[in-house]
Formats: structure tokens, sequence, C-alpha cells
């Protein structure tokens, strides 16, 4: 199914991404996750029409993408599939307030005009600032930084695993959909009265899979308590970098 | 339907965040709590990958041409149980969020609220679980999937409006987006709660105890109500949101609002600092002095030149740095 | 070192025949001991039972000196590593290393030593390459050697292994063996694959609807398979 395995090639991609190395990847991920964290705040307080103050706010991604040597276009092709809600929302203030409120040259431009452009660019902005984090961090580095912050341990292990085998149950849902494919004359999708018996199926395998996972768990000494390496404190240079680029944000 | 960054205030963005984040903590409280099944964690982080594989299955909806796919909150917290749906629904909002884009960091809170907490925890206590209580049934499980969906969806979108209205970001009337909203919800929350229901049969007919074990769990832990929970949860949203609206149609602003709060002096605001503060980087390097951002049409020509050199200036730089390290990485 | 004596396993204690009847055998140390059997003979369930995930209804496994009971499943499961069929149900975490780490984390282990460990059996196994990998990035071979790494890192005196060929084509399935040749370690193998184990192993159990039919020898193999029908 290509939603499916678009899926996994997007995430196979972001993942090969944050294993690279560079200055901007060796920052450590609670740094990351402040600078981006505050750096969405900045970008979502401007008011509703604000144009000009926010395109200088594309330095940050801009800059960081090429420091971390993240290549372009798969983020742009990432931030393209932004969600739709956005648009249509951003495409109603363009349709219902049509009062111009100033003229560029010739042209006339509505306040509908500049808040529909300003919410594309926040969206724009927020999207690809997440991204980065992604592109530059490993999700093993994230959870660590999560325990860091006192997210409940409980959760933590659980992200852990839905991460790991979100692979693994896409494979069996593709197999399965292959396979539904092979025998369903050449129709598209799955009809939905099939849906039961194929979510169905799905959902016992997995649960299936979680009692194996656990057998295995309790073999090597898992009590419901997850243990893991303490972080290393945060480094002069990682509160440096975040505060200052929280400062430029201001 | 994800919430994103750009639709929200800050101010909105940091309640509903708060809201999310004391749903979970109490979920995870209930979880560990005395009788904590270590099994569990296993159990949601696998369900958790299938829900996530599960909303990527598109089926086509009969007659129409178009196709659904399902969200899962009320599945999970079938099979689960509320609480550790909640947690599982979470994780994968989380992972969305990161990896496909979906909403945003600020935009999360929102996003768990709306189809985290509106489905697994309200949706569930106030229809699915009060249906079967008593018997259950394959009629009496359709009818609980389909209601239970159906007003989880409701709530969630209801959600969004609210939301999106209190941010002030949208020329959309209340009205209009209601009338808009509600409908569109209503067919998807059929749909998907038709599909819930043929999943949850499919399981009662192969392994029956996969549903009647979290409904019995239930019946145990009497002392602690479900309803004061969901009331402290009707009232805290509601008070947010009124508050959250009220102050954010009367101070658009809300990062200047909080700093007002933080410095204690409007010192920065009479220079309309915030909104101009990237645009002060401009200033210093003095290539347009004295402009403003505002939405006079000559200042806003000097406005947009400002930002589109700076924008240029960035874009230079980062071509530097690329071919840069291009060379390096040939030598 | 393993001694297992008139072992019974019922799954649904009211109604279902048992899965295990009266099965008795023992293991020495450094022997490699093959399990065989049909699809639902209990192999599984046998191996799952020696480690007290599936409580025995009636008989002792006994272990060194320790006799397996719910006080010291901790102490057993460190002596017994179990690598399950499927590696994806026991490579649960994101990476090799972090996967590897689990165990030795469970059992108090200090970081500084579980590297270190962790290094040394990457080394022997010659996957050392791997540690940083994402688990789901590795073809069949590497997850079955990465599973093996994660249960050996705990320092297990007998190893049970589920059908380690599965997912395996034939040269995977040659470097395991190799890999297994090499471990001081006592195995208990489960398997369809009697090429795999044919020269491994020291001895082959044959169970069949939850009995034990026969414990022999290798030498005495050739004979057995001839009666059961399956000419070698």
């Amino acid at each position: 199914m290509a939603d499916l395995s678009s899926a996994m090639r997007s995430f196979c991609s972001l993942e090969q991404l944050a294993e690279g190395d560079s200055a901007f990847h060796r920052l450590s991920p609670g740094a990351k996750l402040t600078i981006t964290v505050v750096y969405a705040v900045c970008v979502i307080s401007f008011p509703s029409r604000s144009l000009s103050a926010l395109v200088p706010f594309a330095a940050y991604p801009i800059l960081a993408m090429a420091l971390s040597g993240t290549p372009w276009k798969t983020l742009l092709q990432r931030i393209a599939v932004a969600a739709p809600f956005v648009v249509f929302t951003a495409l109603s203030n363009l349709l219902l307030d049509r009062r111009a409120l100033y003229f560029l040259g010739p042209i006339p431009v509505s306040g509908g005009l500049l808040s529909c452009l300003s919410i594309l660019i926040k969206a724009f902005l927020c999207v690809s600032a997440v991204l980065l984090l992604v592109s530059t961090t490993s999700m093993t580095a994230l959870t660590a930084q999560l325990i860091e912050l006192h997210v409940p341990k409980i959760f933590c292990l659980q992200l852990t695993l839905t991460y790991r085998y979100i692979s693994v149950l896409i494979q069996q849902a593709q197999q399965m959909y292959t396979a539904y494919q092979l025998r369903s004359c050449s129709r598209r999708g799955i009809q939905m009265r099939d849906m039961g018996c194929f979510l169905g199926q799905l959902l016992l395998r997995s649960y299936d899979q979680a009692s194996r996972i656990y057998c295995a768990m309790k073999c090597r000494g898992y009590d419901g308590t997850y243990h893991v390496r303490n972080q290393p404190p945060a480094a002069a240079k990682d509160i440096l970098t975040a505060g200052g680029a929280a400062a430029f944000f201001f | 339907m994800h919430m994103a960054d750009a639709l929200l205030s800050p101010a909105v963005g940091g309640a509903m965040s708060a809201v999310s984040a004391v749903a979970i903590g109490y979920s995870v409280k209930k979880i560990s709590g005395k009788d904590f099944d270590e099994k569990q964690i296993p159990m949601m982080g696998v369900m958790g990958a299938f829900v996530f594989a599960g909303q990527m299955i598109n089926f086509t909806i009969p007659g129409t041409g178009s196709s659904g796919h399902i969200g899962g909150g009320i599945l999970l917290a079938a099979v689960l149980g509320p609480f550790p749906a909640l947690l599982t629904l979470t994780a994968v909002l989380l992972i969305q969020c990161l990896f496909f884009a979906d909403g945003g960091l600020l935009a999360l809170g929102c996003n768990i609220f709306n189809m985290g907490v509106c489905a697994c925890l309200i949706g569930y206590n106030a229809i699915y679980k009060p249906i079967l209580q008593r018997r259950i049934s394959k009629q009496k499980i359709t009818l609980a999937s389909i209601l239970g969906v159906v007003i989880s969806l409701q709530l969630g979108a209801f959600s969004v409006v609210l939301e999106t209205m209190a941010s002030g970001v949208t020329e959309l009337p209340f009205s209009a987006f209601v009338a808009l909203m509600q409908p569109i919800h209503l067919a998807i929350g059929l749909v998907e709660g038709i599909v819930t229901a043929a999943v949850l049969c499919f399981l009662y007919s192969t392994r029956p105890e996969l549903l009647s074990t979290p409904l019995e769990q239930k019946k145990l832990d009497r002392t602690v109500s479900v309803k004061r929970v969901l009331i402290a949860f009707a009232l805290a949203a509601a008070v947010l949101a009124g508050a959250v609206s009220l102050y954010a149609s009367s101070n658009p602003d809300g990062l200047e609002w909080a700093m007002e709060k933080v410095a204690g002096t409007t010192e920065l605001e009479r220079d309309d600092s915030v909104h101009n503060a990237a645009g002060d980087v401009v200033e210093n390097t003095a290539i347009l002095p004295d402009y403003a951002f505002s939405d006079g049409s000559g200042t806003a020509a000097a406005g947009l030149i400002g930002s589109v050199m700076t924008l240029a200036i960035a874009g230079g730089a980062g071509f530097v740095i690329y071919t840069a390290k291009k060379k390096h990485a040939t030598h | 070192m393993l001694s297992v004596q008139h072992l019974s396993v019922k799954y649904n204690p009211a109604k279902e025949p048992r899965a295990l009847r009266d099965v008795s055998f023992s293991i020495q140390d450094g022997e490699r001991v093959a399990l065989l059997g049909a699809n639902g003979a209990g192999k599984s369930t046998l191996l799952l039972s020696l480690v007290g995930i599936l409580p025995a209804a009636e008989g002792t496994v006994q272990v060194d000196e320790l006799q397996l009971d719910r006080t010291n499943l901790p102490q057993i499961r460190q002596k017994i590593g179990v690598v399950f069929q499927n590696p994806d149900d026991q490579l649960f975490m994101p990476t090799v290393f972090q996967d590897i780490a689990f165990g030795p984390r469970n059992y108090g282990v200090p970081e500084a030593e579980i590297t270190q460990r962790a290094d040394e059996i990457l080394d022997a196994l010659g996957i050392s390459a791997l540690k940083n990998r994402m688990v789901h990035k590795l073809s069949g071979g590497e997850k079955r050697l990465a599973a093996l790494a994660g249960v050996l890192v705990m320092r297990p005196s007998l190893l049970l292994l589920d059908e380690p060929t599965s997912f395996l084509d034939l040269n995977a399935a040659k470097r395991l063996a190799e890999c297994l040749r090499n471990l001081k370690q006592s195995c208990l193998i489960t398997t369809h694959d009697l090429l795999f184990v044919k020269d491994l192993c020291d001895r082959f159990l044959f169970l069949d609807r939850g009995e034990l039919r026969w414990n022999c020898q290798r030498q005495e193999l050739a004979g057995y398979l001839a009666d059961e029908g399956w000419e070698n």
C-alpha cells in the first residue's frame, strides 16, 4: 500500500539523517528541544496579520539545515505534506476578509491575504523546526531526554516499544494488504465490510506479539521498571547555545 | 483532524498542553497504582504501533468513492482500558508529530486532548462502558462503538473549533465554523464507528476475553469515581476555554502579555518590540533604518524589502556553509 | 547442570489435555542437545516452563544447585538464557546496544561493565559493526545474532534456542552454527532443521504430543530416525 510504504520510507530517511554528524547533531537533545519549543512559541505569538516580521524567522531553519547538512529536498518534501486543516483555515481567511488594507503598487492587499500567508508561513516554519529536530536527533536520544525531564518512565518505555514496533507492524499490515489485493480482482483499497476482519486480525497478531515480547522481557529480568543510563549533565556549550538561540529569537 | 501549531496562540497551546499533561499524569498514576500489571507496558507499546499502522490502512467507503481510516481511540480503550489507551495514543501522536509533521510540538497538547482524552476517557467512560457494563452482545458492541466514536469525534471537532477561535487566527465566524466542522465529523464518525464496531465484533467472536477483561477491571476499582474525574475535566476545559478566549480577544499577542507579566513593564510594548525583535537585527545592521512593521503601505513595503533581505542574507550564509562543507568533504 | 524430573504443564487447568506429560531429562555441562518434534509437540512450551514463564503443574526443574520455584525466578533466568524463535519478539529496544543493555541493567550491572561485556560479546559473534545500528534495519541473520548477544551478555550457563534457523538462509545458519560451536555454554536447541543440528549437537530428544519419545546420542540418531520412517 502506498501509504504504508511511503510512511516507512520517510521514517527511515529521517532516521538516516539523524545518524549524521555535525555541530548541530552534536548539540545535546535537550538544547535542541528547548530551541525548537522557544522558536515555535516565538513564531506563533505573532498576530495573525504579521507577515514581514515572520520572514526573518526562516533564518533559523535555513542556517540549521546548512549547519547540519540536511538535504533541502527531503525536508521540503515532508513540509509539503503539511496538514490540510491549516490550508483550509488559511484559505477561508483569504476568502472571508477581502477588505483592501493598502495597495502595493497596483495590487490591492487584503487583510485576508495577509493572514492567509501568515498562517502558511507559520505552518512552514514550525513544521521545518520540528523536522530539523528529528532529522538531527535520534529518537533514542529524545526519549532519554524525556526521562531527564521527568516524564514518567512507564510512558517512555512504552514510547520506545511503540517506536520499535511500528516498522514490524507496518510490514505485517503490508503483507496482509498484498495478500488481500492478490485475491480481490484488482479493486483498489480494502472494502469497508472486510475491514473488521482485516484490522481485527492485525490487532490479534499485535496482541500475541506483545505477549511474546513480554515473555522475552521477563526472561531478561524485566520487573515493570525501566532502567536507563543516566545522561551526562548538559554541557556549558549546550546551555549557551540554547540560551543564545532563545535570546536571538526574541 | 490534527490541530497545527500555526493555528494556535501560545496561550491556548500552553493551556491545552497543561490539561493534557494532567490527564497523562493521572493515567500514569492509575496504571502504576496498586494493581500494576507489568504486562501492560509491552501491550501498550505494541498496540501503539498497531494503531499507527492501522491508521494508514485506507478502506473504500461504499457508494462514495472516497476512502477513510480509523482513529483508534475507542478501539484502544475497549481492548486496553481507558488509561492505558490514552497513554498509547499519546505516544502515537508524539511520533506522528515528530516524524510526519502532523500538528507540531505546541499543538501536541491540543491533539492529545482532541483525539485522546475525548475518545479514551470521555467517550469510553460516558458511552461505551455504560452500554456494555451489564452484558456484552454483538448488537450492544455495535451500538456502543458507533455512539462512542461519533460522540468522541464530535467533542474533538468542537474542541478544534474552540481552540482555533480562542487563538484568534481565523476569520471564520464561530457559527459557520461549527456548522462546517460538526457535520463533517458526524459523517467521519459514523464510518469510523461502523469499522470500529466490526473490529470489536470480530474480536468478540474470536477472543471474547479481550473485550471483557478491561470492563471487568473497571468494576474492581470503584473507589475512583470516573464521574468525578470527568466533571473535573469538563470544568477545567470550560474555565480554560472561557478565560483564554476572553483574554485572546483583548490581548491578541500572548507572548507580549506574558513578557509584560514577567518583566512587570510595558517598555517592550512601547516600541512594539516583540513583533519587531527580529527586525532589530536588520535595523542594527543599518541597511534599512527607521522602518517599522505596520499595515501602512509605505512602511509595509519597506518591511517587506527588509525581511526579504534578511532572508537573502540567511540563504546566502546557508549556501556558503553548504558549499564549504561539500568542498571539505571532497578534499 | 540442568535436570528435569517428571515435568507436566497444563495450559488451561480445567479443560485441555496437558501440554507436557511427565518429561524427564538432563543436560551436562557444555553439552549441546537438540529437541526435535512436530509442530505443536510442546517444544516451545518446554522451553518456557524451564524458565518459569509457564508454571509446572507437576515435577521439578533443577539448574545447578537451584530448584525452580517462584522465589528464585530472577536467579534462574540469569542462569538460563532464552533466544526466541522470532528475533522481533526479543529485540524490543530500538538499537542493538540498547537491547543488549536491557537485561544487565535490570540486574543492576554497572554501566561501564555493560559496555565492556557488550563489546566482548559483539566481538566474539563478529558483529561489532552492528552495535549502534537500528534493529529494524538489520537482516534476518544479523537480528538472530543480535538477539543471541542480548542473551549472552547476561552470562548464562545454559542457552535455550527456539527454532534458531527460522528466517535464516543457509549461509546465515552456517555462521550461527559456528558461533554456537565456539560457546562454552550448554545449549538446548528446538528445531525442525535436522541438517543444522546433526553435527552441532551431541544428543537428541524427540518430543511427541507432549511426551518424550526418545533420548539418544548422536551415533544412535540414524537408527532412531529410521524407526520413525525418515530414512536419512
